[in-house]
């Protein structure tokens, strides 16, 4: 599926990521084409959470180069963030503002107030939010925090979009209203760049996967160049693929098979 | 600056605007929204406003009475130069630590909400900055104006004084100096967080220069002490070192500027005024002008705070401590332990001394030290005479507040009724472990203070102060008894109305538990003039069945107690 693409609408290069003396990142370079969904697969500490924060600009990279759509971050961080959306790992919306507050707030930070009201109607009845629309966001279940989350990651025109676990405390419905607006952003040729702990979710979702170690890149391909690289055959799962990967890291190198 | 610049530069603040706005407006109607959160704020509103009233009247220059924190009295011990003295220590030691901690910690404190949804957004990092500066400035103004009003006034009015105008000097003076030290440590802050090799060495070398002021200051102090003996002179000549002088002169005219209603103002003090304005407004422009991720060094410290705040607000201080054993990196027990002793209920109690051991070494570390220095303090302004006709009081006082610490811990070992009410153990020794080791602490609390009074205060050295020690445990036993009955009726520590009401309930147990003693105390010591050791029989053995009456009333409301249904 990889090889369909036809342009990088993210390209990440030579990402390194210092915290203090601590390595968090270790200069990781990776694509994502238009229309193209990959997952970032790694154990805690791989650096999953830290790469899409550099990317978002939240933490500054020690080193490397991130550029959207053509948009270097470091030269042009409000045209980069434009262009992405950012759903976090357990979000924490604003608990003061209503539902309907959350959306438009966003919404004005991003100044994409055209069509806001119709936009942001089709949301929250999409993540069943509409009854909730005038109650505040304190008032939420996690689930319905994390719906909101996403609803605000859709309000406004993203080209790429940066998922971090986002089906954890999900009900069944919103895991797979999410899953369709996924296919929905991949169909109009979006970048989406999952960090997941669920293989089956990167399995089924996936059109490309990178498996993550200590900040570097243990693996990187479909799921059929996965298995050939574990030497898997075809039934054998994610999981296993992933287990091994991560396992024989420590003594292999970093191997590229896209 | 263009038209459409500015434009711009408002299209990105309107939604920073709106966020705050909206914020605000929403938690005052959040306040109004149910009666369980409207009553307390009604009480805490009536109560303020009163307050507020009476402060009117005294800037207003009504008549003068007796009280004002004992202003007067203070002032005929302690010169307005020590009090100086005194300001300036405090203001270059609290500086000196916050820039001192900006080297490694982060010192800009944004919600987890801004973190998730606002630092990913395309709103310049300058302009959040910017917004947050000023949102923290005014709060740093309110409460400086807050502080003065409700605090500032009536000393000043127990000195036939004013607040206005000269109050206002020293308003401005302390924002202004706030403002000035708090941007220079977001300042360094970013510079250090990603500094260098060659800047960590600059880190050094600032802190190093720091350190020697300070320790130059200590060392003129001693000298002087060894010198002459005074330690009025010692801690002036200390504050007036030149070193000191120099490295803190913007700490030294705050200083002198926040007493300026005590004095009359120079010229030299309005310089000085005007010149901690244009620090403040330097060092803004300067936190400002920093091309440095903002963002990153927040991280941290945010999360941090923000796992804090929930704690406290829900009054949940285990929760709090717990953060904090973790922050230090605490994972695994180390050192001594209180070795294990007892069964059934006995055990429990083992385990509460234990956890308290753990978690609260400071709080221990701090029973040892702070009654010496309470009684030190004290013994200095209050004749030895009325301190020995006081010990009983103070005492019966000390006990009181200790107890009601109690009642977090108990709300605290909620959190585990499932544990506990699945034990083969009786509802009312469960109640009865948790009194016996509230009561406990509250008497090595008690102890240390007798300790102090006999060492410090040779007067006091008698048989009231060690019947009144003998007897603080056993009080403690009864107040602590009845401040754990409205815990288990109210566990929630999450729920404000639910933590007002016991507290307010708490107290008033409290209250009715120390009556008995009181009476006695005042009938049989007063009135009877027993012996102090046959009146200490009679005192414990009602504390013990007032205890008693309260374990049972406990023990039966935490046999009904539904841990479900928190």
């Amino acid at each position: 599926m990889s090889g369909c693409v036809e342009a990088s609408l993210l390209r990440v290069e030579g990402l390194v990521k210092y915290y203090k003396k601590t390595l968090a990142v270790d200069e990781l370079s990776f694509e994502v084409g238009n229309g193209e969904i990959v997952g970032l697969l790694g154990p805690n500490g791989a650096g999953k959470t830290t790469i899409l924060r550099c990317i978002t600009g939240i933490v500054q990279m020690t080193d490397g180069r991130v550029e959207i759509d053509g948009f270097n971050l470091s030269t042009n961080e409000e045209d980069v963030k434009r262009r992405i959306a950012f759903v976090p790992e357990v979000p924490t919306p604003y608990e003061m503002l209503t539902v309907w507050e959350h959306l438009r707030f966003i919404a004005m930070a991003y100044q994409t107030m055209d069509h806001f009201e119709e936009r942001a109607e089709a949301l929250m009845r999409r993540f069943d939010l509409y009854e909730k629309r005038n109650d505040f966001v304190l008032s939420l279940s996690k689930g319905m925090k994390q719906k909101l989350a996403i609803a605000c990651a859709f309000v406004h025109d993203a080209r790429v979009i940066l998922l971090d676990e986002p089906l954890i405390g999900i009900d069944p419905k919103g895991a797979r209203e999410l899953k369709d607006m996924i296919a929905d952003a991949k169909a109009a040729g979006g970048s989406i760049l999952i960090s997941t702990h669920m293989l089956d979710t990167a399995e089924h979702l996936c059109d490309r996967i990178i498996i993550l170690r200590k900040g570097n890149i243990v693996a990187e391909g479909s799921l059929a160049e996965l298995h050939e690289r574990a030497k898997m055959g075809e039934d054998a799962s994610l999981e296993d693929v992933f287990l091994t990967l991560t396992e024989e890291s420590g003594s292999v190198e970093t191997t590229n098979l896209s | 600056m263009s038209s459409s610049l500015l434009r711009k530069r408002a299209d990105q603040l309107k939604p920073l605007i709106y966020l705050e706005l909206r914020q605000f407006l929403n938690s005052i109607k959040n306040t109004f929204r149910t009666p369980k959160r409207l009553i307390p704020a009604l009480f805490i509103g009536a109560w303020m406003f009163s307050w507020f009233m009476q402060m009117m009247l005294f800037v207003g220059g009504a008549t003068p009475s007796r009280r004002g924190f004992g202003m007067t009295a203070i002032l005929k011990h302690v010169p307005v130069e020590m009090i100086i003295a005194g300001t300036f220590i405090l203001l270059s030691f609290g500086s000196l630590v916050v820039v001192y901690q900006a080297f490694s910690s982060g010192s800009l404190i944004f919600s987890v909400a801004h973190i998730d949804f606002l630092f990913p957004t395309p709103i310049p990092r300058r302009t959040v900055l910017l917004v947050k500066l000023i949102k923290d400035y005014l709060k740093y103004g309110f409460w400086v104006a807050f502080f003065f009003i409700f605090f500032g006034a009536p000393a000043l009015w127990g000195l036939n004084l004013s607040l206005f105008p000269y109050g206002l000097v020293s308003i401005a003076a302390l924002v202004a100096y706030l403002l000035f030290v708090v941007n220079v440590a977001h300042t360094v802050n970013l510079i250090f967080t990603f500094g260098f090799e060659r800047l960590k060495q600059a880190g050094a070398v600032i802190k190093v220069a720091l350190l020697i002021g300070l320790l130059s200051a200590v060392a003129f102090g001693i000298y002087q002490y060894v010198q002459t003996g005074n330690s009025y002179v010692s801690v002036l000549w200390a504050a007036n070192s030149p070193v000191v002088k120099t490295v803190f002169a913007p700490a030294d005219w705050c200083s002198v500027l926040l007493l300026s209603p005590l004095r009359a103002m120079t010229p030299d003090d309005y310089f000085h005024l005007a010149a901690l304005w244009i620090l403040a407004v330097m060092s803004f422009a300067l936190l400002l002008s920093r091309n440095e991720n903002i963002y990153e060094p927040s991280l941290g410290v945010s999360i941090k705070f923000a796992k804090r705040k929930v704690a406290m607000r829900s009054g949940d201080y285990t929760g709090v401590r717990l953060e904090r054993m973790l922050e230090k990196g605490a994972t695994s027990a180390g050192g001594f332990a209180i070795p294990p002793f007892g069964k059934g209920a006995v055990a429990l109690l083992w385990k509460s001394l234990l956890g308290k051991y753990r978690m609260s070494r400071s709080q221990l570390l701090l029973m040892l030290v702070l009654p010496a220095v309470v009684v030190f303090i004290i013994q200095k302004f209050v004749p030895s005479s009325a301190l020995l006709h006081n010990i009983p009081f103070a005492l019966l006082y000390i006990t009181f507040v200790l107890s009601m610490t109690a009642q977090p811990e108990m709300r605290a070992e909620l959190k585990h009724a499932n544990i506990l009410k699945a034990m083969p153990i009786a509802s009312w020794k469960v109640m009865l472990a948790q009194a016996l080791y509230g009561a406990t602490y509250l008497g090595a609390g008690v102890i240390m203070f007798a300790i102090s009074m006999w060492t410090l205060v040779p007067q006091t050295r008698g048989d009231l102060l060690v019947i009144c020690t003998l007897a603080s445990p056993f009080i403690g036993f009864a107040c602590v008894s009845a401040t754990i009955i409205p815990a288990i009726l109210y566990p929630d520590t999450r729920d404000v109305a639910q933590n007002y009401i016991c507290n307010l309930l708490g107290f008033a147990l409290v209250s009715i538990a120390i009556i008995p003693t009181l009476v006695l105390g005042i009938m049989l010591l007063g009135i009877a003039g027993i012996s102090y050791y046959l009146a200490l029989m009679i005192i414990c053995a009602v504390n013990v069945i007032v205890g008693a009456a309260g374990i049972s009333i406990a023990g039966a409301v935490f046999g009904r107690f539904d841990p479900t249904n928190e």
